[in-house]
């Protein structure tokens, strides 16, 4: 492939990986607040509390599935020559969003929370404007078509090279494995992923305008339980979208470093074709309360949350453990964001799936954002991350100093510290999205804050190390 | 109850996970050139590590289904007519069509007026004892069989605005 594009491609990641990677400690540091106020520190009123809530969760994964998609090209790099004024307009599309939902929850006072539960964005009680939940309703439209067009592009782009069949490893598990039709396991994971993706958002994108004609005639009759499940198969992919596609890099990076080769097979092509049909089934586990669903949609919620573990585990976790095992790999931190990455990801699964097969029990708990504190803030997180180390060191020859070991190892503390002390006060009976905890279990929330506060302490030593190593990364243009 | 056994194996299985990843983690010298080698043990584990899964997350499947108060898996295990409370919800209060519950098996007929609301049964002691959607248009039949007597709260498990966090009311058992 031209080298050229090859730097191009990592320039430009390089650069949404700056951007996205303040924003993210930005919206991270909101959700702090939010938590510092729960555990009692300070006191927010309870619409800030939501509208906070809101802006946390939308812009923590939005910068985070906006830098770990930059993360997958420049992953994708040597082996698809995707299209980069695309790629750019999908970032101009980013930025819009970034606007609008400063506007929508700082200056409209939108709080539902990333969910947006039909009919809560119409019924505020008086919280917000009508106008604020228009715009969010509009802005995630245009998430979805941001993402859409990044995702459309990797399907295209694969399946020119190597077949649609071959690009989703169909070839494969038919026994044809020749090199113009068998993708290496980046491509493999990103093509399948973005598929699922692309699926979802045309749920999504279904719902959002249902919603926006609903906004703008209130006579418009939506049922209530057909929207819930069509919200939760959009918003249940997108966030498992952004771990898949960080497993899609790490099957890239992690060869570089274990010096040894991680090729795509039967088995890889499988377990991901099994992981895209769990996810997709999966999604109905968070309507397991509501009882009119079906019994057997029901039943197969339970069965899809277990399946998802074994694509996981027995394939790409045991993947990685024999690619690593005796491999004289060393740990400088790269790799070390990336292993400890798949074993909060591994971690946070578990939780999911207890969470899922015991339903009843945790439903709407902290226990929900103990489990996906765990695979986003030590999981993703991590191995969006380890390939930013990864880029300057390409770029740059950068070197691992005391600094970069110092943040990986206070991050570790401080996530791990976040997502156990949510998951423990939901074993105990806390609500997830309370503004002021139920009486006797603050204590949890005094106690995650501090881990918080210590996450934010990692963050800028990442940052600062981040930017500093950039220094180094020679011109773009030479 | 049922919380302090999960959450127990939640932080039992994290710590064996965390193990796990340590000691390969630790093993990565001195490097083994015959990689080939490597993987057929590994393989080898994986095959034992399938069975196991397999097995395990089909215990605790059929466990967690039956567990589950779904209205049919409830219908099947609660004997006699159970008494019945009709629950309406609206932002941000409570409506019970009783506030005092005979002991035995209660059928709550739950809905809502407005938005998404949670029905979230609490004991005495702040423990979660059962819970289920309430949505407008439709009734969510919530069996529970109360075997002991006392005050029971409840809290609402669905976020649905401001003052979610505060909406809460009592019932006695008795
Ligand atoms: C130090 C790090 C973090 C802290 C202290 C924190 C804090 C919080 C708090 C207090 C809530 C509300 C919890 C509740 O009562 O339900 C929350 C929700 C959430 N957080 Fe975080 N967070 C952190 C990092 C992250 C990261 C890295 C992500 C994603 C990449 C994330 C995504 C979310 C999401 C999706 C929600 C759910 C919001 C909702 O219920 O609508 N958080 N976080
Ligand atoms: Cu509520």
């Amino acid at each position: 492939m031209d080298i050229s594009y090859e730097r191009r491609v990592a320039g430009i990641s390089m650069v949404i990986g700056a951007i996205t990677i303040v924003l993210f400690g930005v919206t991270i540091f909101i959700g702090i607040i939010a938590r510092t106020s729960q555990g009692g520190f300070i006191t927010l009123r309870p619409d800030v509390f939501y509208e906070f809530m809101t802006l946390h969760s939308v812009g923590v994964a939005g910068s985070l599935m906006t830098g770990i998609t930059a993360m997958m090209w420049y992953s994708l790099r040597k082996h698809l020559n995707l299209h980069m004024n695309l790629m750019q307009i999908m970032f101009g599309i980013i930025g819009a969003v970034v606007v609008s939902l400063l506007a929508a929850t700082l200056l409209g006072f939108y709080g539902t929370g990333w969910t947006f539960l039909y009919p809560l964005p119409f019924k505020s009680a008086g919280a917000w404007d009508d106008w604020a939940a228009g715009l969010y309703l509009l802005l995630l439209l245009c998430v979805v078509a941001a993402m859409t067009i990044s995702w459309g592009d990797v399907v295209v782009v694969a399946s020119k090279k190597y077949g649609f069949s071959g690009a989703v490893g169909w070839k494969l598990i038919a026994g044809i494995d020749t090199p113009q039709t068998t993708p290496p396991p980046v491509v493999l994971i990103s093509t399948i992923t973005s598929l699922c993706g692309i699926l979802s958002n045309i749920a999504g994108a279904t719902v959002l305008i249902l919603l926006l004609i609903h906004w703008a005639d209130p006579g418009f009759y939506l049922d209530y339980l057909y929207i819930k499940n069509l919200i939760y198969y959009f918003g249940h992919i997108l966030m498992n979208m952004a771990m898949y596609m960080a497993v899609a890099i790490v099957y890239e990076l992690m060869p570089i470093y274990a010096k040894r080769p991680w090729k795509s097979n039967k088995i890889v092509a499988i377990s991901w074709n099994a992981a895209f049909i769990a996810v997709s089934l999966a999604y109905m586990h968070h309507l397991l309360q509501d009882f009119p669903q079906p019994f057997i949609i029901q039943v197969i919620a339970v069965f899809g949350s277990y399946m998802a573990a074994f694509p996981a585990t027995v394939v790409t976790v045991v993947g990685a453990m024999v690619l690593v095992y005796r491999s004289g790999i060393k740990w400088t931190v790269a790799p070390l964001y990336m292993f400890i990455g798949l074993m909060s990801w591994t971690i946070g699964g578990f939780w999911a799936v207890l969470d899922a097969g015991f339903n009843n029990a945790f439903h709407n708990t902290m226990f929900v954002p103990g489990h996906f504190h765990l695979y986003l803030l030590a999981g993703t997180s991590f191995i969006f991350v380890a390939t930013l180390y990864n880029i300057t060191e390409e770029l740059g020859g950068c070197k691992d100093a005391f600094e970069d070991r110092l943040g990986l190892w206070a991050w570790f503390i401080g996530a791990y510290g976040v997502a156990l002390t949510f998951l423990l006060s939901g074993v105990f009976g806390a609500p997830r999205r309370y503004a002021v905890q139920m009486p006797g279990k603050e204590m949890w929330s005094a106690f995650g804050a501090l881990f918080g506060w210590i996450v934010i302490f990692a963050l800028i030593l990442v940052i600062g190390r981040y930017i500093t190593r950039l220094q180094k990364v020679k011109p773009l243009r030479s | 109850m049922i919380q302090l056994i999960v959450g127990t194996a939640a932080v039992l299985g994290a710590l064996i996970i965390m193990a796990v990843f340590w000691k390969v983690g630790t093993s990565s010298m001195p490097r083994d050139d015959d990689y080939k080698h490597v993987a057929e043990a590994g393989y080898a584990i994986r095959r034992k590590y399938f069975w196991a899964l397999l097995a395990v997350s089909l215990v605790l499947f059929i466990i967690g289904v039956l567990a589950f108060p779904y209205p049919k898996v409830m219908e099947a295990k609660i004997k006699g007519e159970p008494f019945v409370v009709k629950i309406n919800s609206k932002q941000f209060q409570w409506d019970l069509s009783a506030a005092q519950i005979p002991l035995g098996p209660v059928r709550f007929d739950v809905t809502s007026q407005d938005v998404n609301h949670g029905f979230g049964i609490y004991d005495e002691k702040g423990g979660l004892v059962t819970q289920s959607q309430a949505m407008p248009d439709y009734v969510n039949k919530l069996y529970v069989n109360f075997t002991k007597p006392g005050k029971y709260k409840i809290w609402c498990l669905e976020y649905c605005g401001v003052a979610h966090h505060i909406m809460a009311t009592e019932f006695e058992v008795k």
